[in-house]
């Protein structure tokens, strides 16, 4: 599996964002360089989980509103600024289907379907596939949340586990669960 | 939440169309307003709220004051006494209006009746007025001196009628009250009036003179006393001639326990029996 290269950063990398972070706390303008960097990032999360493009570049803008208001809060644990970013759009995502009625949107792709149709050893059909994205859409929240992060935009446990405040660990278990869940459906 | 929707492959958006979205001006303007506004912040409450408070609470005290000093309106206020430099100058009373001057040296505690010299002289010329204040107040066996003035005619004036004079008027403390036998204005038993505490104040200040305004039986007089004493001439006086008559006592002088002198708002009692 290909490693999201964002996430995995050098130190150096990880210190001048820390820098960026420490001058907007003080000046709200010095912001722009983060915005710049996760922008697109925090674009395609958002996006991939809902339909309407343009709903989509609205919630990430305000991803980065409250991200920017609540700067003050942050505190730097090791790991990349977008792991509490990613945690904001989530929780601005959930209120975007509450408020806007945005509908909760699963975006696969046939070579991710394939690649899962692999794990589950059967046939890469189009009846399997038919199968699978019927599955998907009636997985629990939960579950299709790991699904997505892992087998469709490839993230790695650790970007998992801080993503939804987890551990590393405890992701990897949490994952394989769904997986197994998902399986099942698809065998049943 | 209702069945969620499935797409697959769904076209990509391309990167430079994400960047080409960006736009950190509505980001910051969305920061800008979605910042609280001070007037709802604890930290303006906070100073804003004790300012409010204190203004409050100024403008009461400072009503209170000016509403016990008006109904304490003084005597007329001579001019005279005005000139008195206590702290360091002797007793000065202006000519033309002084007549009559009566000393009265009075120590006490002491059993019977105070001897009352009177002397037919100026005030100028009384050696013994010569002495600075400070020194009698600070000792127990306080000199109290009464100068009796009579006045042609009595009217209670309030300050605002004085001009020229009140300009030289100084600073009335009106935080500090004197009070004999922890009355400061109305009645007072007769009794109380001659309490050998004379006249105290609310802040420990100790009194250096006053004026007091009484009727002594064929005029209103206004004498000048040094000293907190009221002494027993003036009580029996006060007994036999003023009973259920308003009593004058003004331009009381008062020096604080940090040693400031300062003069402090007037009283009227009326002796009851």
């Amino acid at each position: 599996m290909t490693v999201n290269p964002v996430y995995h950063q050098s130190d150096s990398k990880l210190r001048e964002e820390l820098d960026w972070i420490t001058e907007a706390k003080k000046d709200p303008e010095s912001f722009g360089p983060l915005y710049t960097k996760y922008h697109e990032q925090i674009f395609r999360y958002v996006y991939q989980r809902m339909d309407d493009q343009e709903l989509a570049f609205d919630v990430t803008s305000q991803v980065f509103i409250k991200a920017l208001s609540n700067l003050h809060r942050y505190e730097y644990r090791g790991v990349p600024f977008s792991s509490w970013l990613y945690r904001i759009a989530k929780s601005e995502l959930y209120q975007a289907f509450r408020d806007r009625k945005a509908k909760r949107t699963v975006n696969v792709e046939s070579v991710h379907l394939f690649e899962m149709m692999e794990e589950f050893e059967e046939d890469d059909n189009s009846e399997n596939k038919a199968r699978l994205i019927e599955v998907l859409s009636t997985l629990r929240e939960n579950d299709l949340q790991l699904i997505e992060l892992r087998y469709f935009e490839k993230r790695s446990y650790r970007e998992i586990g801080e993503i939804l405040e987890i551990t590393e660990n405890n992701a990897k278990v949490r994952t394989f669960r769904a997986l197994e869940r998902l399986k099942k459906q698809f065998l049943k | 939440m209702e069945k969620r929707k499935t797409t697959l492959d769904r076209e990509p958006v391309n990167s430079e169309y994400i960047r080409g979205k960006q736009n950190f001006d509505t980001v910051l303007k969305g920061y800008k307003s979605l910042k609280a506004p001070l007037w709802k912040s604890a930290w303006f409450y906070g100073p804003v709220g004790l300012a409010a408070i204190t203004v409050v609470l100024s403008v009461t005290n400072l009503k209170e004051d000016k509403k016990a000093y008006e109904e304490n309106t003084t005597p007329v206020e001579l001019s005279a006494f005005h000139d008195v430099e206590l702290s360091s100058t002797p007793v000065q009373v202006n000519k033309k209006d002084q007549k009559e001057v009566k000393e009265v040296k009075s120590e006490k505690p002491k059993p019977q009746v105070a001897p009352i010299v009177n002397k037919q002289e100026e005030v100028q010329e009384t050696p013994e007025v010569e002495e600075p204040i400070a020194e009698e107040t600070d000792d127990r066996d306080r000199l109290t001196e009464v100068v009796k003035e009579p006045r042609p005619e009595i009217r209670p004036v309030r300050r605002t009628t004085i001009t020229t004079a009140e300009e030289n008027t100084p600073k009335v403390y009106k935080n500090t009250l004197p009070k004999i036998a922890g009355i400061f204005t109305g009645s007072i038993k007769a009794y109380d009036f001659c309490t050998e505490e004379g006249i105290t104040c609310n802040d420990g200040s100790k009194i250096l003179a006053y004026k007091i305004q009484y009727f002594d039986g064929d005029n209103d007089v206004i004498e000048a006393v040094r000293g907190n004493q009221i002494s027993e001439d003036l009580c029996y006086r006060v007994r036999r001639y003023n009973i259920n008559q308003m009593i004058f006592i003004t331009e009381i002088v008062a020096v604080d326990p940090a040693g400031t002198r300062k003069m402090i708002p007037s009283m009227s009692l009326i002796p009851t029996l």
